[in-house]
C-alpha cells in the first residue's frame, strides 16, 4: 500500500539549490530528484548536479572568528552560486526552491548566507526552504550510502551527537556535555601549531598515524553522553610541558612525541564515541551506523566504528569528504525532501537560529 | 587408622580437587610452623587457624582466589598453599596475613587444605590422610560447617575483616557474604 | 525492524575457556557493554552435605562479562574493563553492607572483566505493573473502581521501591540507569514482594543533588514510556516513598531530599540535556 508520503510526492522531476555557511565552509549545491517510476518502487537515487565549496582557512594557531568568516562567505557567495549554476547546466527557470541552512551554527556566517538565499529567492521568485544543518547531514548520508535506518553519529566542529530515528523525528540519544569533538581536535591543533590547511583535523589524523605510544588520558563517558573539555585541558597541559622544555616519557622510557599525543587523543575520544554509538545501537536494536559530519572523514574513526559494528553483526556507512564536510548539496537535498511534502519557509520566518536542535524538525518525508 | 579428608572440587576448577581436613587438640603447632618456615616440602599444605574461619565456603573463597591468581600467573606468594593463606586476608600485607590466618605456635586446632592437581601434586585423599597423620599430632574431626562453627572466634573474624560492631555476624550466611566479598576485593578497594 | 535485527546471529565474544568448559552457562542478555549469563552452579561452592553455612542462592547465579572491545587500544581497553568491573562490584558490596537490597556479589576477576553475583528471580517492576494493570482492567470497567484497585494493589510496592532508591541516594550513590527494568520484585514470603535494584554498571559516587535528580528523572521518563496511562500517579507514589525514606535519615535526610526535589523540578523543565549551541 502506498504511504501518505508517496501521495504527497510530485510526479515530476524537482530541482533545488542549497546554500550552506554555518561554519567556515561556504557551500553551494544543486540537486535533482526523480519521481518514482510507479508508486510501489523505491525512490530513484538523487542526481548531484553541482557541489562546490570554498573554505575560509586561518593561519596556524588561529581559529576562525564569526565576523571574518561571515565576510568570507559574503565575498564568495555570488561567485559560488554562478559557478554551481554553470556546472549544473540547469537554468534558473528549472529550479523549484532555494534551500539554506537555518541553523545551528555561528550566527554571523549563518546570517550572511541566509541573506544571499533570501535575495536569490526574491530575484528568481522561488520559494525558500530553511534546513536544519544536522538533518542535512543525515539525509545526505542516507542518500549516498543507502543506509536505511541507521544509528547516526554526527561529529563535526560544532556538534557531537548520537541520533536514532523514531516517529518522524531524529532523536538525540547521546551528545557532548561540553565541547564538540571537532572543536576539541581543532583546539589541540592550535596548541601544537599544526596548519589549518586543508583542515586541522586532517593534519592531526596524519600525525596520529605516526604515533606509537598510547598516553593515558581521562576517559569520560556518562551514560549515553560524553565530555571532552577535561581531556583537552589535560592533553594541552602535557603538550605545553613537552614543548616548554619538560620532556615526558612512557613507562618503557620512550620520549613522548606530538605524534604520540595526536594518536592518544584520537584513540581516546574516538573510543568514547564508538562506545556511546554502540549503546544507542543496543538500545534501538539497529545494526547500521552512519557517520556524518567533518570528523566522519577520519579513517581511524571509521575503522574503529567498523570493528564495533562487525562485532554486532552489522556495518558502518560513511561518506567521503565531498559529503562529510559541510556542503551545499546536503542542504539542497534535505530541503528538497521537505519541499516535496509541501514545506515552505516564508520570508518572515527565515530568521536563522544558532540553536536549532535536531529533534525539533518534523520529518514529513519519513513514515517508517 | 588415619582418617580420610573431605574431597571437594570447586565447580569452576573441576580438575583441581581439594582435600580438606580438620584437627582439634593439636599439640605440635610450633613444630609444624617451624617446618613450614624452613621450607620442608613434606609440608606442602595450607594450614589455617580455624578460629579465623566462618565456614567451609569461607575457605573455598580463598582457594578460588588463589587458583584464579595461579591461572593468571599473578600469585603474590611462592606457592599455592601460602597463596591460599594469604587469600584469606582482606589486605595485601602477606606477612600479616600469614600471621593472622595461618598456623600459630599456640594453635590447638588446624584446618588443612591440599590442592591435588597436576600443577601441584596429584594425590588421593587417603594418601593425604596418611601423610597428615604423621605431621599433625591431634584429633581428626569429620569436617562440616557445624564442626567448624564450634571453633570460630567471631570477634577475631570481626577484627580481621574490620567489620563494624553495628553489623551483626550471628547469621553465618550473611557473615560469609561479607567475608567472601572482602576476599574477592582484596587489593582492589 | 528492531525485532528482525535482534534475531540476527551475532557472534559472541568468547569467555575464558576454563569457565566455559567447567560450567553450564546460558546467555540471557547482550548489552552494549556486557554479556550476562545464567549459571545454576556457584563458581566455587559445590553442593555437599558438609556445607550448610554457605551463601547459596536457589535462584542460581549471574556471570556478567565485559568482553574486550577490539576497536579500543589494548591499554585503554584493559584499563576501562578493570575500572568498570571494579566500580560496579564496589558499589554492590558497599550497598550490601549498608543493607540496601541489591544482588549479593560472589566474586570478581577485574582483569577478565568478570563479575559473579546472585541471580534475582522475580518480575521486573515493568512486567509486574503490566500484569497488575491487566488484572485490574479485567475486574472492572469503571475508572473510579480501577483507580481504587490500583491504589490497593500497586501503591504499596511503589512506596517501597521509592524507599529503596532513597537508601541508595542517601549513601551518595547514583545508579546511572534507573529504569523499571532494573527494579526487580523478589518474592519474600507469602506473596510479599521486596524490591531489589539491579545493574550497577553505570553507577557512581556523587554528593551532588543534581546527579540524584537525573537518576529520578531517567526513571520518570521510563515510567512515561512504559506505563503512559498512569505514569503520573505511579511516579507520585514512588516519590512519596522516596521522600519518606529520606525522612528516616533525620535532619540531614530531610535537607538532602529537599535539595534533590528542587533539582528534579529544574531537570524536568530543561530535560536531561543542556540546550545546544551550534
Amino acid at each position: 500500500m502506498p504511504s501518505k508520503i508517496q501521495k504527497l510526492e510530485p510526479d515530476r522531476t524537482t530541482i533545488a539549490i542549497g546554500l550552506e555557511g554555518s561554519a567556515n565552509k561556504l557551500g553551494v549545491g544543486i540537486i535533482r530528484h526523480h519521481p518514482r517510476p510507479d508508486k510501489s518502487s523505491p525512490k530513484p537515487p538523487a542526481e548531484i548536479l553541482a557541489n562546490i565549496r570554498h573554505t575560509y582557512i586561518t593561519p596556524p594557531g588561529e581559529g576562525f572568528l564569526p565576523r571574518d568568516t561571515a565576510k568570507h562567505h559574503r565575498s564568495f557567495v555570488v561567485k559560488l552560486v554562478r559557478q554551481a549554476l554553470k556546472q549544473s547546466g540547469v537554468s534558473i527557470a528549472d529550479i523549484d526552491c532555494v534551500c539554506f541552512t537555518q541553523g545551528p551554527g555561528m550566527g554571523a556566517p549563518l546570517q550572511s548566507v541566509a541573506i544571499a538565499a533570501r535575495t536569490i529567492s526574491l530575484m528568481w521568485d522561488k520559494p525558500l526552504v530553511g534546513v536544519n544543518h544536522c538533518v542535512g547531514h543525515i539525509e545526505m548520508g542516507r542518500e549516498i550510502t543507502g543506509a536505511t535506518n541507521p544509528v547516526v553519529l554526527y561529529v563535526s566542529g560544532g556538534n557531537t551527537q548520537v541520533i536514532a530515528y523514531s516517529h518522524q523525528r531524529y532523536r538525540i540519544f547521546g551528545e557532548t556535555l561540553d565541547i564538540a569533538v571537532g572543536n576539541c581536535l581543532d583546539r589541540f591543533a592550535r596548541t601544537l601549531h599544526i596548519p589549518n590547511d586543508p583542515s586541522p583535523g586532517y593534519n592531526i589524523e596524519q600525525l596520529a598515524r605516526k604515533g606509537k605510544h598510547y598516553v593515558e588520558l581521562p576517559y569520560t563517558v556518562k551514560g549515553m553522553d560524553v565530555s571532552m573539555s577535561g581531556i583537552l585541558a589535560y592533553i594541552d597541559g602535557v603538550a605545553n610541558d613537552i614543548f616548554g622544555g619538560k620532556p615526558k616519557y612512557t613507562d618503557d622510557g620512550a620520549e613522548i612525541t606530538r605524534e604520540d599525543l595526536c594518536f592518544s587523543l584520537q584513540e581516546t575520544i574516538f573510543a568514547m564515541l564508538v562506545e556511546i554509538t554502540e549503546r544507542a545501537m543496543a538500545h534501538v536494536g539497529s545494526q547500521q551506523v552512519l557517520i556524518v559530519g567533518g570528523v566522519g572523514c577520519n579513517e581511524r574513526l571509521q575503522q574503529m566504528m567498523g570493528m564495533m559494528a562487525r562485532d554486532r553483526g552489522g556495518a558502518v556507512y560513511a561518506t567521503d569528504e565531498r559529503f562529510c564536510i559541510d556542503n551545499g548539496i546536503m542542504i539542497a537535498h534535505a530541503g528538497l525532501l521537505a519541499y516535496e511534502t509541501g514545506y515552505r519557509t516564508e520570508l518572515e520566518d527565515s530568521v536563522c537560529t544558532q540553536r536549532f536542535r535536531t529533534d525539533e524538525v518534523f520529518l514529513a518525508w519519513r513514515d517508517d | 587408622m588415619p582418617s580420610t579428608p573431605l574431597t571437594l572440587t570447586l565447580p569452576q576448577f573441576p580438575s583441581s580437587p581439594l582435600h580438606l581436613s580438620l584437627y582439634t587438640n593439636v599439640t605440635n603447632a610450633p613444630t609444624i610452623r617451624s617446618q613450614l618456615l624452613s621450607g620442608n616440602t613434606a609440608y606442602s599444605y595450607a594450614f589455617l587457624d580455624p578460629s579465623t574461619i566462618l565456614s567451609i565456603s569461607h575457605v573455598l573463597a580463598a582457594v578460588y582466589r588463589a587458583l584464579t591468581e595461579r591461572e593468571a600467573g599473578t600469585m603474590r606468594t611462592r606457592t599455592v598453599n601460602s597463596e591460599i593463606v594469604f587469600s584469606m586476608a582482606p589486605s595485601m600485607n602477606i606477612g600479616d596475613a600469614l600471621k593472622r590466618f595461618g598456623v600459630k605456635d599456640e594453635s590447638t586446632a588446624l584446618f588443612v587444605v591440599k590442592v591435588a592437581d597436576e600443577a601441584e601434586d596429584v594425590v588421593g585423599a587417603e594418601e593425604v590422610g596418611v601423610a597428615l597423620e604423621s605431621i599433625v599430632e591431634g584429633e581428626s574431626v569429620a569436617l562440616c560447617d557445624d564442626a567448624l562453627q564450634a571453633l570460630t572466634d567471631i570477634e577475631v573474624v570481626r577484627k580481621n575483616y574490620k567489620i563494624p560492631q553495628g553489623v551483626v555476624l550471628n547469621d553465618r550466611i550473611a557473615a560469609a557474604q561479607i567475608v567472601t566479598g572482602a576476599i574477592a576485593l582484596r587489593g582492589y578497594s | 525492524m528492531a525485532d528482525d535485527n535482534k534475531n540476527a546471529e551475532i557472534p559472541l565474544p568468547a569467555l575464558p575457556e576454563g569457565i566455559v568448559k567447567a560450567l553450564d552457562l546460558t546467555l540471557i542478555s547482550q548489552g552494549a557493554e556486557a554479556l550476562v549469563f545464567f549459571s545454576q552452579s556457584h563458581p566455587f561452592i559445590p553442593t555437599h552435605e558438609a556445607i550448610t553455612n554457605s551463601p547459596g542462592f536457589s535462584a542460581g547465579y549471574i556471570l556478567k562479562y565485559r568482553p574486550p572491545k577490539p576497536y579500543r587500544h589494548a591499554l585503554l581497553d584493559a584499563q576501562l574493563t578493570k575500572h568498570r568491573t571494579l566500580s560496579e562490584v564496589r558499589s554492590l558490596y558497599k550497598l550490601m553492607l549498608a543493607g540496601v537490597k541489591v544482588p549479593v556479589f560472589v566474586s570478581v576477576d577485574p582483569r577478565q572483566g568478570i563479575i559473579w553475583m546472585e541471580n534475582i528471580s522475580g518480575p521486573s517492576l515493568k512486567k509486574w505493573i503490566w500484569g497488575n494493570e491487566e488484572v485490574i482492567d479485567s475486574q472492572t470497567e469503571d475508572e473510579a473502581g480501577r483507580a481504587k484497585l490500583r491504589e490497593e494493589k500497586i501503591k504499596g510496592t511503589l512506596l517501597s521501591v521509592g524507599s529503596e532508591i532513597s537508601k541508595l541516594h542517601f549513601m551518595d550513590m547514583v545508579h546511572g540507569d534507573l529504569t523499571t527494568s532494573n527494579l526487580v520484585l523478589r518474592n519474600k514470603n507469602e506473596g510479599e514482594m521486596e524490591p531489589v535494584i539491579i545493574d550497577f554498571g553505570l553507577s557512581s559516587q556523587s554528593t551532588l543533588p543534581e546527579d540524584k535528580a537525573v537518576d529520578l528523572y531517567v526513571l520518570e521518563r521510563a515510567f512515561v514510556s512504559t506505563h503512559p496511562m498512569h505514569a503520573e500517579e505511579y511516579i507520585g507514589w514512588l516519590l512519596e516513598g522516596y521522600v519518606a525514606g529520606f525522612g528516616r535519615g533525620k535532619k540531614t535526610g530531610v535537607f538532602k531530599v529537599r535539595e534533590i526535589m528542587k533539582k528534579l523540578e529544574a531537570v524536568r523543565l530543561r530535560g536531561r540535556k543542556r540546550s545546544m549551541v551550534g
